[in-house]
């Protein structure tokens, strides 16, 4: 049999550690010569000689620092074009202990850090207590699953450093005047509902903003983009909330993560890796729209 | 022992895909006599083209009524599961299933229902929200395991195997060409390499040994 290395499998993880990190993993069944270009900004070329035994498709990262990879076939081997959301440095490290052997491009995740490090953050389950919300045609309860979404929220946001407070303990129903209080000095009100329709038909999520905040129709619309690209659940559009106007000016939001009372979008909410992603996504958005509104990002990643 | 697992990244397997030249082309170079193909249930069973869109599927008045009773985060809790599961073994043996499942309960005993109703409705895997593109579909268990797994070893020269893996670690063994190593391939197959949401590994090779050009460093 030829001595040449075969590319097996490709995948991508956050590295979860002192500091956080993407990484991009390519196993193969022999140890591997490689090379790191960066001919773009945001673009890493890893070359690797072998052969591809795998599917050579885009790899959708969406992590909120790699956003895909690409892979080109050549001659002697596989070029993987790492795109990026923003600047991060690299290494590679090559692991040979046993098989696969493992090619791991580690992007540092610090710029995620910087940006939501010390901003307070008002996370809203909706209903609890006697106020179930919207029921699943199975047996899902909306106040349980936004309950969930908002742990993983916590857990997440905490990680990099930002204070998180919830409206509610996991059985209490505060009135919509005492959750909008908690967000009047906070630097964001996100609020965690689910839609639901007589119509079993519907699907999808959406994504509620405060009209009177300037640049709320703008970030919905990068937040449910975002959430939609990265969850998969179908878009239902953004709209403004007469509620939300309540926190005057203020960054407020509230995501209808599902339509709980279809049946798809109920069996998505079993999935904990969908509550993780839409976390993700959400916390991306920020991070992509904070980026493009101001060269703050740039200069603490760059 | 196997000293490797070596799992595949694979396109999107479709109904227009023949599973056993999708495990000869991935496996190619990788896998030889006396090693192990496993292939993930789920994808056999897509590529018979038994994943199936719920809103195809006409939902009798018996489907509805059933689908009440099982265990609601498992399967079958959904009208049109309950229609296909009825379809694939027969109202007669859904209803049995039913009574043993009844009896279970008074006697604190689980899983009589598909004791009696069948072990291929177990692995109908009713709208679960995973794997895109199929997170719409209820995918229903592969047909005739046994004959995909022999299809496969004539084909590569290595054994094969189609199990049913979950995130519990359950693994589930519906056809293999080598039953003497089934319980070290349970083992081996026990922290789910096919990966889950967004990994696209259904096909793993598990190595007996190491040569050619599969030399550890
Ligand atoms: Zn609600």
């Amino acid at each position: 049999m030829e001595e040449i290395s075969r590319i097996t499998n490709i995948y991508s993880k956050i590295q979860e550690g002192t500091e956080d990190e993407s990484w991009v993993i390519i196993e193969a069944t022999a140890p591997l010569v490689w090379e790191l270009l960066r001919p773009e900004p945001l673009v890493y070329c890893l070359k690797v000689k072998g052969r591809a035994n795998m599917y050579t498709g885009p790899l959708a990262v969406r992590d909120g620092v790699v956003r895909e990879v690409s892979i080109n076939t050549e001659r002697e081997g596989l070029s993987f074009f790492v795109r990026l959301e923003a600047p991060a440095e690299a290494k590679v490290e090559l692991q040979t202990g046993k098989l696969p052997v493992r090619l791991i491009l580690r992007l540092n995740r610090s710029c995620w850090r910087d940006f939501f490090r010390d901003r307070h953050i008002v996370i809203d389950p909706g209903h609890g207590g006697t106020d179930g919300g919207h029921r699943g045609p199975v047996d899902l309860w909306e106040k349980d699953v936004v309950w969930v979404t908002a742990q993983e929220f916590k857990r997440q946001l905490e990680r990099l450093g930002a204070r998180v407070s919830l409206t509610r303990s996991r059985e209490e129903n505060p009135s919509w005047v005492e959750r909008v209080r908690l967000g009047e000095k906070a630097d964001l009100f996100l609020s965690l509902h689910t839609h639901g329709e007589a119509d079993r038909r519907v699907r999808g999520a959406a994504v509620l903003y405060n009209p009177t905040f300037p640049q709320g129709e703008r970030l919905a619309q990068t937040m449910l983009e975002e959430i939609t690209a990265k969850t998969k659940v179908p878009g239902r559009g953004v709209f403004p909330s007469s509620e939300l106007t309540l926190l005057d000016r203020r960054p407020a939001f509230t995501i209808e993560m599902v339509t709980i009372t279809n049946w798809v979008d109920e069996g998505l909410l079993r999935n904990p890796y969908f509550h993780r992603k839409l976390v993700l996504a959400t916390l991306s958005s920020f991070f992509r729209f904070g980026r493009e509104v101001s060269e703050v990002a740039n200069h603490v990643c760059g | 022992m196997f000293v490797a697992k070596i799992p595949i990244r694979t396109h999107i397997i479709t109904d227009r895909d023949n599973i056993v030249e999708v495990a000869r082309r991935y496996t190619e170079g990788i896998a030889e006599p006396g090693d192990v193909i496993a292939l993930a249930e789920s994808v056999v069973a897509i590529s018979q083209g038994r994943a199936i869109l719920p809103e195809t599927v006409k939902p009798g008045w018996l489907a509805r009524f059933l689908c009440r009773f099982p265990n609601k985060s498992g399967s079958l809790a959904t009208p049109a599961a309950m229609q296909l599961a009825l379809e694939e073994v027969g109202p007669l043996r859904v209803l049995a299933g039913c009574a043993a499942a009844a009896a279970g309960k008074l006697l604190r005993r689980k899983g009589w229902f598909y004791l009696v109703a069948g072990r291929e409705l177990a692995l109908i895997d009713d709208i679960a929200g995973t794997m895109y593109p199929y997170e719409r579909h209820i995918i229903l268990g592969p047909k005739e395991p046994q004959k995909v797994v022999e299809a496969v070893k004539e084909s590569t020269g290595a054994e094969a195997v189609i199990a049913d893996v979950n995130d519990l670690g359950c693994v589930d063994i519906l056809g293999i060409t080598c039953p003497e190593l089934a319980k070290e391939i349970e083992e081996a197959l026990r922290d789910n390499p096919f990966g889950n949401e967004d990994e696209q590994t259904p096909i793993v090779v598990l190595k007996r040994q190491l040569k050619g050009n599969l030399t550890s460093s």
